[in-house]
């Protein structure tokens, strides 16, 4: 039986309070430990997170997604983690699936599993979305080589030694591509798990615009730039 | 003329101040008194530009002169920007490592009061 307790999974949120609780009762009921990471939230999110028995790391300022990830990524290896979940505060993700590409992670001998919607089921997702999707898993495959099928899933496991390699620079949203840039040219032994992603009004109110992409693109672009 | 006193007195005025910076390097004082000379020659003997124009292929000297400053103002525009971003990036490394100290602070906070009781 593996240790639950290996597992430590990072969840950056903003302005999450809505749904935090939930997704870390959900995850805690598995008897993982849970990093929070309050990106500067205005509302209540820490102290929910908190009260659902998660450790809550607080930004003083809004740094983006990538920051918040990066955050936990480092509190987590400092922590003496051996393997690392990464997981989005909307409640999208479903807690049952982090078992599974564990699974696969230690079975297959892989560094990285991405969670993957179009592999498993993505539950009212709008078509405008899947769209915009497939383009940034075209632009993927175009940018850094690596043929997957999502490419912006928020549900990931790795080991501590590749956390230990990705060390993000995005803080923004470009730090999915990011992510995807550092596995290709790490080489890292990657592998996509099939996920369920839930769209409900909340999340989809939550997600990224299509102009987001842009402001993405562009971030990448000035991303080589920065020391 | 009038324009080559105002544009020779402005430019002293920003030399005057550049020179009074004591955050600024020796290398760009001394690009500025060179950038400082070359500017006050051409506003003084203008047809100097026109010979320099037409060896580059440009019409009009006034003409060289505008392009050669909208690439300056281009590339020193972009510059900033790189320095900004770079600026972001380091207060952002920084709020990223008072989160984890913060964390790690409490916890031993707590461990100690444990340890009083």
């Amino acid at each position: 039986m593996r240790d639950p307790r290996s597992l430590w999974i990072v969840i950056p949120a903003y302005n999450e309070a809505e749904s935090i609780g939930r997704v870390v009762a959900s995850l805690r009921s598995e008897g993982r430990p849970v990093v929070v990471v309050d990106d500067g939230s205005s509302d209540q999110t820490a102290e929910i997170a908190r009260a659902a028995g998660a450790t809550v790391l607080r930004h003083l300022l809004n740094l983006g997604q990538g920051g918040a990830l990066q955050t936990g990524i480092t509190f987590c290896l400092e922590s003496g983690a051996q393997y690392i979940c990464t997981f989005d505060a909307d409640g999208q993700h479903c807690a049952e699936d982090v078992e599974g590409m564990w699974e696969l992670l230690l079975t297959g001998g892989y560094d990285i599993v991405l969670g993957s919607r179009f592999l498993g089921a993505a539950c009212g997702m709008p078509l405008s979305r899947k769209l915009l999707l497939k383009l940034a898993v075209l632009f993927t495959y175009l940018h850094s080589g690596l043929k997957l099928t999502d490419a912006h899933n928020g549900l990931r496991v790795m080991t501590a030694e590749s956390a230990s390699r990705l060390a993000l620079k995005q803080m923004g949203m470009a730090h999915a591509s990011e992510i995807i840039d550092r596995i290709a040219s790490l080489k890292l032994k990657y592998a996509e798990a099939p996920v369920t992603v839930l769209y409900t009004n909340y999340s989809k109110a939550k997600g990224q615009s299509a102009l987001g992409s842009v402001r993405i693109l562009m971030d990448l672009l000035i991303g080589r730039m920065l020391r | 003329m009038l324009i080559q006193f105002i544009l020779t007195f402005v430019f002293l005025l920003l030399l005057l101040n550049i020179f009074q910076q004591r955050t600024l390097g020796r290398v760009f004082k001394a690009v500025s008194l060179v950038v400082f000379l070359l500017a006050t020659y051409i506003v003084i003997f203008p047809a100097v530009t026109t010979r320099v124009a037409k060896f580059a292929g440009v019409g009009r000297g006034a003409d060289l002169v505008i392009y050669v400053c909208m690439a300056v103002g281009a590339y020193l525009l972009t510059m900033q920007y790189v320095r900004l971003r770079n600026t972001e990036f380091r207060i952002a490394r920084l709020v990223q490592r008072l989160a984890i100290d913060k964390q790690r602070l409490e916890e031993l906070m707590r461990a100690d009061a444990g340890r009083q009781d």
